[in-house]
């Protein structure tokens, strides 16, 4: 075969242009959309962090690190941090623990299993704001429904207030938030379990595996991949999860119930410093950035099938 | 996926034994009595909101409270659009207003891509993908600031259009993904085949991708309604103004206050959960390839 | 009904150095059975396609009849095609599937229906016309591809591999159905498959390709008895040919001890003192041991019809086979036809010996056919 000249060397590459330049149409609305409205605001906000803006939005000009100093220098950030680690990490483990029991056990045939799995659907499906409400009330010493349910059944002797202070009402929040997040968590090592073949379980068997050895030799290694999907996409919905503790302890007064995504809410609403908000949210978006990317490298998500 | 579920798990059957049916009927039914108890526990903040829903006012602040209505109320349902908290009529427009626009415009942007993508390989497939795949990963909770002051510069902060946007553009990636495997999964040869019988290409995608990729568009515009209609964070800082605010920013403002009317929290909660939750459970099959980006297999 | 000419057509992909099919200049008479083979990658998919209009032509020309369809979109070249995977189109009974082109052409639904009808009792599908591709064995849905492509009449069929996916038994069977039915139609057709004894029997012609290169274009018997070089020589016939490398020593070269003589017109078209001598196993005469080239029976395969006998041969052969010359499968052993249930044994020494006539020589530096 004789080297390929330069005729066909350029019209090699004409092709190639060509597909690049067929596929613009194509795609030109998505991009547009996540670069006006996802890349740009990133890069906006980046900005925003350095400049000097008044409570009203105007520009005074640039800041250098003082909004991070600011953020840095607030009071409150070490309970905030810890605050958001407990927030993250307690509710990720109970729910992807609870999830992989429930999945275990929805994987099994019985009457009413697909009623079951409908049921499931339905604090994945509903508005947090709306579920929230529900405990926000139910909570409530006086009139809520849940205290009077505990007090009934003898868990409490008299009904607690369980959202008026900073660490009963944080932790009834993470209890709601591993209750929204525990569906979805099920769903994902569904799947996963619908990987293991069957015949693997068989052989199992027939090598006279138990049925606990079975699970933690055979099944549980096939649903790594379930379970560092469940796990990160689970750290970034927490982190960044907002509803819950906006209407179940927003009303608490200080910031001793908050995780730094409510606290940039409140920056943002309460105080109107859209320039110290935005440092926060760079410093947030560099942890959801890291986050992406361990997903990206222990999930490797696109394998072409 | 629904038919490998199905299957009777042999680990129990086995374990069972062949020889002693009613003892194995037994043990399935106790995993009913365990099933049912979990679905209670699933259900009941659920059906708090639905008892609520019909107390009367004083009923629903008594002092201890009641379980069930001593007075079944359904006007709290008719009632509730002139409740003084905030204009309930306005934000349901809202909700549907934001939820159908950003659907649609996230139909729009999602679909053409989603086909080209599944048909075509060019050099820039992988980093649009990775792009795509990373907006499904950020939220507009973190970029609030951003997005917020986008909109002041552009003028269009506090209007539908933001949201709408908003919306759109992070719902994009389930979009494009669950369309994408749906557009891959048809042979190319049967669009080749059309184009053969004498279709152009719209007249292909009409006839005979579309019939094929159904069920993959009503996931994405079922999934990405449901999330327009329960955003919640990017509408708290971009819509400022009560009669604009979605229907979950207005519940808030219940909240917090003296004597909060628990009874149309509640009612209005009903009627924003359930139509959603019917949708959702349509899609359910779906849902988990299209929000792991094919990440468990 | 038309001529099909390809007028040195080439198909580049994006990021290969060769092209898919280079230059191809094929001409593919009105009413012709043109049968495309060569192994998997050789660019026969890409050929039909680009007639078909589902690639495109980065250089070159195609035409049908007298029309140059280079540029024009599929629905425009009045072409069926039946795919390897058939395409049915999975949401519409048989019937829609074999109306579909007809519809589009907005044919009247009284004639619509009574071609149907047609195609259907042709094929033996007129019990299944209701039902959903899904619901159909293999068979059957190969024979809706068909009907899809014989109820449009068209100008060309386009055939890519229709049989792969039937088990062996009915591919034999259909392959005679396909080759009837053509005949019967006069369709001009191009028919890709990667089985040369599909290729064999079923073409009028067939089109052997390799890396995008056309080989050889000829009648299947020209194909088996004058190979133009030794790819094809390999690639036509089962068991394949033996290729004996050998050296050019005054007159002749010497394979096993036996010599082969060499014209002066083929001494004149070598390029070096290697040829390569090629005996189809049929081309043997058996010898008692002693005669001819010593060899022993490593393997006999009995076909009923006939027999195989896979021999080694003398250290002088095997030596010849290191020498650097290129060909496909180098013969470690050299296969000979022996009548059906003849008393060979394995270990069994024998000599055989070529027939004349049944020689063909290549020049082993080029692969070409020396002259006969």
């Amino acid at each position: 075969m004789t080297a390929p000249s330069t005729a066909t060397r350029s019209l090699k590459r004409r092709v190639r242009r060509q597909t690049t330049l067929q596929a613009l149409p194509w795609l030109a609305p998505a991009l547009i959309l996540i670069g006006g409205v996802v890349v740009f605001p990133i890069g906006y906000m980046i900005y925003t962090s350095f400049r000097d803006l008044t409570r009203f939005g105007t520009d005074r000009g640039w800041a250098g690190l003082e909004n991070y100093e600011r953020v840095l220098e607030l009071d409150h950030l070490s309970r905030v941090l810890s605050n958001t680690a407990l927030w993250v990490v307690g509710v990720v483990a109970l729910s992807v623990g609870l999830g992989l029991v429930l999945a275990q056990f929805l994987n099994k045939r019985f009457p009413g299993r697909k009623i079951l799995r409908l049921v499931i659907i339905v604090p994945w499906a509903a508005s947090v704001v709306m579920t929230s409400t529900v405990f926000v009330y139910g909570l409530d010493p006086f009139y809520g429904i849940i205290n009077q349910f505990l007090v009934d059944v003898g868990i409490l002797d008299t009904p607690y207030g369980f959202l008026k202070n900073a660490l009963p009402g944080f932790l009834s929040a993470m209890a709601v938030a591993v209750f929204v997040s525990v569906p979805f968590t099920t769903f994902v090592f569904l799947a996963g379990l619908q990987t293991v073949p069957h015949d693997v379980l068989e052989a199992a068997q027939i090598d006279g595996a138990s049925r606990v050895q079975t699970y933690w030799r055979v099944v549980f290694p096939m649903l790594r991949g379930a379970l560092a999907v469940a796990t990160i996409i689970n750290v970034i919905n927490v982190f960044n999860s907002l509803p819950i503790l906006k209407t179940m302890t927003g009303a608490i007064p200080g910031y001793d119930a908050d995780t730094t995504t409510s606290l940039m809410f409140k920056i943002i609403q309460n105080d109107r410093q859209i320039d110290t908000a935005s440092a926060l949210s760079v410093l947030n978006f560099i942890v959801v950035v890291v986050v992406i990317g361990v997903y990206l490298r222990v999930v490797r998500p696109m394998r072409e099938d | 996926m629904s038919t490998v579920i199905d299957r009777p798990p042999t680990v129990t059957a086995v374990g069972g034994g062949v020889d002693r049916p009613p003892v194995h009927e037994r043990r399935r039914w106790g995993l009913t009595v365990v099933g049912a108890v979990v679905a209670t526990v699933f259900l009941a903040p659920y059906v708090i909101m639905l008892v609520g829903a019909f107390k009367t006012r004083p009923e629903i602040l008594r002092v201890p409270p009641t379980y069930l209505p001593e007075n079944w109320e359904p006007g709290n349902f008719l009632t509730m659009w002139d409740t003084p908290e905030t204009p309930l009529p306005a934000n349901l427009l809202s909700t549907v207003v934001i939820s159908l626009g950003g659907t649609a415009l996230a139909l729009l942007a999602a679909l053409p891509a989603a086909y080209y993508t599944a048909r075509h390989n060019f050099r820039l497939k992988l980093p649009f993908m990775l792009l795509v795949l990373v907006t499904q990963m950020l939220q507009p909770t973190v970029l609030a600031s951003g997005l917020f002051r986008e909109f002041v510069t552009l003028e269009i902060n506090d209007t539908w259009l933001a949201m709408i946007l908003v919306n759109a553009a992070f719902n994009l990636s389930f979009a494009v993904w669950i369309m994408h495997s749906f557009f891959a999964s048809v042979p190319k040869e049967i669009e080749e085949a059309a184009w053969l019988d004498g279709c152009s290409r719209s007249q292909s995608l009409r006839q005979i991708m579309l019939p094929l990729v159904w069920p993959g568009i009503v996931t994405a515009v079922i999934f990405t309604f449901i999330a327009c209609w329960n955003e919640f964070a990017a509408s708290l800082i971009l819509l400022p103004t009560d009669t604009n605010q979605p229907l979950t920013v207005a519940l808030t403002r219940f909240i917090g206050q003296y004597e909060s009317a628990w009874q149309y929290v509640f009612a209005v909660s009903i009627i924003g959960i359930l139509p959603v939750v019917a949708l959702f459970a349509l899609i359910e099959k779906h849902l988990v390839s299209g929000l792991t980006a094919g990440g468990v297999k | 009904m038309a001529t099909v000419t390809f007028d040195g057509a080439s198909r580049y992909y994006a990021g290969n150095d060769r092209p898919a099919v280079d230059q191809l200049d094929l001409e593919v008479a009105d009413g012709e059975f043109l049968v495309l083979v060569g192994p998997s990658g050789c660019g026969k998919s890409t050929t039909l396609r680009m007639l078909a209009g589902l690639e495109g032509v980065d250089e070159g020309a195609v035409r049908i009849g007298d029309r140059d369809v280079t540029n024009l979109p599929p629905k425009d070249r009045d072409i069926a095609m039946v795919f390897q995977n058939y395409a049915l189109y999975p949401h519409m009974t048989v019937a829609d599937n074999i109306a579909f082109h007809l519809k589009i052409k907005k044919v009247p639904k009284a004639e619509r229906a009574e071609r149907v009808r047609e195609a259907a009792k042709l094929l033996d599908l007129e019990p299944y016309l209701e039902r959903k591709p899904a619901k159909l064995s293999g068979g059957q849905r190969q024979r809706v591809a068909m009907g899809r492509a014989i109820v449009r009449r068209p100008q060309v069929f386009c055939m890519d591999e229709p049989l792969s996916n039937l088990d062996a038994k009915l591919r034999v069977q259909t392959r005679t159905q396909i080759a009837s039915l053509q005949r019967r139609l006069g369709v001009t057709t191009i028919y890709v498959t990667h089985d040369q004894v599909e290729a064999m029997t079923m073409g009028d012609r067939v089109a052997v390709l390799k890396d995008g290169l056309l080989q050889q274009c000829d009648t299947p018997i020209n194909l088996f008895g004058k190979p133009k070089n030794l790819f094809v020589a390999g690639f036509i016939g089962s068991p394949a040919m033996n290729l004996i490398p050998a050296t050019v020593e005054g007159e002749s070269a010497v394979i096993g001890g036996q010599p082969i003589q060499l014209t002066p017109a083929q001494r004149e078209a070598l390029t070096s003192s290697k040829v390569v001598v090629g005996v189809r196993p049929e081309g043997w005469t058996l010898k008692p041991a002693g005669e001819g080239i010593s060899a022993m029976v490593e393997v006999v395969e009995e076909l009923g019809s006939d027999q195989f006998l896979y021999c080694s041969t003398s250290a002088e052969l095997a030596a010849a086979d290191a020498a650097d010359v290129d060909v496909a499968e180098a013969p470690h052993t050299i296969t000979v036809r022996a009548p059906g249930m003849s008393a060979f044994q394995r270990g069994e020494k024998v000599g055989i010996v070529p027939q004349t006539g049944a020689v063909h020589l290549f020049d082993a530096e080029t692969g070409d056919r020396l002259p006969d």
